[in-house]
């Protein structure tokens, strides 16, 4: 059987460490002779798996709720122990991804629709949010995944719009919205969290083309989408008696009066459909898979494509990754995520986590741990955010560490990672290859130097 | 100068270097500095992330139409503030500075915002930080351009940033470190063969090398963990008693630094939870829980810094402030004009400076907003100041800074 060529090698590196959070021992040769575009193609035809619902039971909502009220302590820890559970899972999906396109996108959306889990009750829905909303609509329709976000829980309560109701007239008395053991004081007007991050980061973009006078028409729109029994059984419910049903006007298109839960549904088909959100996702795409700031013509392309297919996210992909080229093109610009970094080492050097905690901590350190984004804008995606002098050491100090195979929380290295530690480069410049030859290394430290370069920063 | 500044400084100077064996070197005043900075100025900006409701952190006295907007987020403050023809109170959560506010060393600035606008977070902080991005193309950010303009060599630890990434007002500064805890600041090296490899991996790189970038950030990180070691064999001084908060435990970073004598200059942290959509609260709440924490975090900063307190200059900002009405949710929405404070020996303070445009609704800012009368950028060019930064049209291109008057005219102790 003939060696794949180096340029054959070269594509698989890239795309593997586009779309796979970096190769697996191994996988740089099986892409290399399938070819990268075909193997980018195979991820991109893949089905989602069924919702696995069997290795959920330690994130179970159930009990978690009740001891919200009776025992805020205990709810805390709870809480804390659910946040670690999800982020050491992501962590966990991505490093042994079976199908690593997928993960990428979980990754990618459960940015872009970014929740805070320290947030109140935010916990208690977060399983449920990545099971039933993340991970089947990563690769599906935009429209879908957008709704789905807008009817979950977790996204009802980060941003607020549980508690957001049409006023009522001066003089009316307030009456509890729902019967049974979980009586809610109706809210007394709009909340316009909700409404502003739908537009601003979920879909049009800042510069979409809206206008504050648009966000509290929307809020308007959404009043009345609640949570029902958010401590037992949480779910989505619509509650008509709050739902404000004046006529209103969003970005210029008249709504009439009426209406219930139908306009906001239509209301999150027409953003979906909008060229500003295509737009908005196509550059996000683009600076996510390509670089930080992206060729145009890629953007452009992939934002078309979008339009045409409905927000078709697997024919989106599909324009900006097969498309063009630039995907192949020039030196690998993109710094890594802290996520992504630890990930890509983790998949290289063959170690794993011995406790949920022990690649949670350096993400700590590093600032990204999944669903402890502080704002609803998700985490950065641009290497100005990610590259300073503090973030250099602390990478340093993660990488030699792991490297050491000393921390019984992570299991020790592969021999074939500590034996030739510049093979897991996708290049190799004079300086990272002068250090690695200095005399006197230990192979546990120069496997260290191999990961904390500046090489294995970039993919 | 008063009496008080020169006692305090000398008085400290005496106690950190017999506490922790520092040498006692009296920096000369340096040639050119501007009026306003001390000999050694230390500036510590406290970005409240969120949009902070400044009619709750300042909220006007004996003010009937705000009363009817949000009558149950109405504040009764226990420290009281002049205005402009206006009476302002602090909200009592931060009674812990209250010392400041009775010795005139406490100012803020109300109605206080970004010309445009802008109700974004993410577009409003990132406008705010870089203050005048739109005017030009620049894209470091404010705090970045104050160091560059102000007299002192670059330097390991001149600004900092309590975090753990370096926020948009550092940006453009390669030097700026960000780091949550002292105690990482060391490498993980151990062998002299080691300490050589990553010397050599972090060497300068042409700069078409795409790691050149990453290279030079790890090139000042091994600079600061060598100037650290240098600086001393024994322990940083340990932080007083700090609040076991995010923001505490931030400040008190930042005090350790500063009590250590390794060139702090400019300082940065985070305070959240200031996005009160929900719950806010008046004298309890989530806004009474967030401004707890910043009066008492900086509380604890002013005890920690005693010996630098005529050098310490704090200035608090966040992106923009809230609606003047309670929303549905017993909280409120993001808004337009917010409050600054100023705090320290170098503040002429015991008062709120600049315009007040009234709360009442044909005075709102499109009906909803406290109106923006009074420009952030003023705010943060007093901090440049502070820092004897030069040329202020350099630091906020597009603006020119009228000036708030709210740093003593001069306070150099060594002057």
């Amino acid at each position: 059987m003939r060696e794949p060529s180096p340029q054959a090698r070269a594509d698989a590196r890239r795309a593997l460490d586009r779309l796979a959070f970096g190769p697996a021992p191994g996988e740089l040769e099986r892409v290399a002779e399938q070819g990268a575009r075909a193997w980018i193609a195979a991820q991109l035809a893949r089905p989602v798996p069924p919702r696995a619902f069997s290795d959920d039971s330690d994130l179970a909502p159930s009990e978690l709720g009740a001891s919200m009220q009776e025992d805020p302590q205990a709810f805390r820890e709870e809480a804390r122990e659910i946040a670690v559970a999800l982020a050491a899972r992501r962590v966990a999906h991505a490093v042994d991804a079976d199908f690593p396109l997928h993960e990428t996108m979980v990754d990618f959306w459960a940015n872009h629709f970014s929740v805070f889990v320290r947030k109140g009750m935010e916990a208690i829905f977060l399983a449920s949010y990545e099971r039933d909303v993340l991970r089947p609509f990563a690769l599906g329709r935009f429209g879908d995944l957008l709704l789905a976000t807008a009817r979950h829980p977790a996204m009802l309560f980060y941003l607020d719009n549980w508690r957001s109701a049409v006023p009522q007239p001066a003089g009316s008395t307030s009456f509890p919205a729902f019967q049974g053991p979980q009586k809610r004081q109706r809210p007394d007007g709009l909340n316009e969290n909700y409404a502003r991050e739908l537009l601003e980061l979920h879909t049009l973009g800042v510069d979409g083309g809206y206008t504050q006078r648009d966000v509290e028409q929307v809020a308007r729109v959404f009043t009345g989408w609640t949570i029902d029994r958010p401590r037992r059984a949480p779910a989505f419910r619509f509650a008509p008696s709050w739902h404000d049903t004046g006529p209103k006007v969003v970005l210029g298109q008249f709504i009439a009066s009426g209406q219930g839960v139908e306009e906001g549904e239509a209301l999150l088909s027409r953003l979906a459909a909008h060229p500003s959100t295509a737009g908005h996702l196509a550059r996000k795409l683009a600076r996510r898979f390509l670089a930080d700031d992206p060729p145009p013509a890629a953007v452009e392309r992939t934002a078309r494509r979008f339009l045409a297919t409905k927000g078709d996210v697997r024919a989106t992909l599909q324009a900006l990754l097969l498309d063009g080229n630039e995907l192949f093109e020039g030196p690998p610009a993109k710094v890594k995520s802290p996520f992504e970094l630890i990930v890509s080492a983790l998949r290289a050097t063959g170690v794993r986590p011995q406790r949920p905690r022990a690649a949670l901590a350096a993400l700590l350190k590093l600032g990204e741990v999944p669903y402890l984004a502080p704002t609803p804008a998700g985490y950065p995606d641009t290497a100005e955010r990610w590259i300073d002098p503090g973030a250099a050491l602390e990478r340093t100090r993660f990488m030699w560490m792991l490297a050491s195979g000393r921390n019984p929380a992570l299991s020790p290295p592969s021999e074939a990672a500590l034996a030739a530690p510049e093979t897991l480069l996708a290049m190799l410049g004079d300086n990272t290859r002068r250090a690695l030859a200095t005399e006197g290394l230990l192979p546990a430290e120069r496997l260290g130097l191999a990961l904390a370069s500046p090489e294995f920063q970039l993919r | 100068m008063s009496g008080l500044t020169r006692r305090a400084l000398l008085r400290g100077m005496v106690a950190t270097a017999a506490a922790w064996q520092i040498p006692l070197v009296v920096r000369p005043a340096r040639a050119g500095a501007a009026a306003g900075a001390g000999a050694n100025p230390l500036l510590v900006v406290v970005f409240l992330r969120g949009g902070a409701d400044g009619l709750s952190l300042l909220p006007p006295l004996g003010d009937s139409a705000l009363e009817r907007a949000r009558s149950a987020l109405i504040v009764k403050p226990t420290l009281e503030l002049e205005g402009r023809g206006k009476g302002f109170g602090l909200h009592p959560s931060l009674s812990p500075l209250a010392p400041l506010v009775r010795d005139g060393r406490l100012a803020a600035v109300h109605a206080v915002g970004l010309p445009d606008p802008i109700r974004s977070h993410f577009e409003a902080q990132d406008e705010c930080e870089r203050a005048g991005a739109r005017a030009g193309a620049r894209t470091e950010g404010w705090l970045a351009r104050a160091i560059a303009a102000a007299p002192g060599e670059p330097a390991a630890f001149r600004a900092v940033a309590a975090s753990t990434q370096r926020p948009r007002s550092l940006a453009g500064d390669p030097r700026a470190l960000a780091f949550e805890h002292v105690e990482d600041l060391v490498l993980p090296a151990h062998s002299p063969a080691a300490e050589r490899a990553l010397a050599e991996l972090h060497a300068e790189r042409p700069s078409s090398d795409p790691g050149a970038r990453f290279a030079a950030a790890g090139r000042e990180a091994l600079e600061a963990v060598r100037a650290l070691a240098a600086h001393s064999s024994a322990p940083l001084p340990e932080a007083d008693a700090f609040p076991r908060t995010p923001l505490g435990q931030r400040l008190a970073t930042i005090a350790r630094l500063a009590r250590a004598d390794l060139g702090l200059v400019a300082a940065s942290a985070d305070a959240e939870g200031w996005d009160t959509h929900v719950g806010q609260g008046a004298e309890e709440g989530r806004f009474a829980r967030a401004a707890q924490d910043l009066g008492a975090s900086l509380a604890a900063l002013f005890q920690s810094l005693e010996s630098r307190a005529a050098d310490l200059l704090v200035v608090a900002v966040s992106e923009f402030g809230r609606t003047v009405a309670v929303n549905g949710s017993g909280g409120t929405d993001h808004g337009r004009g917010g409050a600054a404070l100023l705090l320290g020996a170098p503040v002429h303070g015991g008062r709120v400076a600049g315009a007040w445009p009234g709360t009442s609704s044909d005075e709102r800012e499109d009906g909803r907003d406290l109106r923006v009368v009074n420009d952030v950028r003023e705010v943060l060019a007093e901090a440049a100041r502070h820092l004897g930064a030069r040329e202020l049209g350099s630091v906020f291109p597009g603006f020119s800074p009228r000036g708030l008057g709210l740093l003593r005219a001069s306070d150099s102790p060594l002057a």
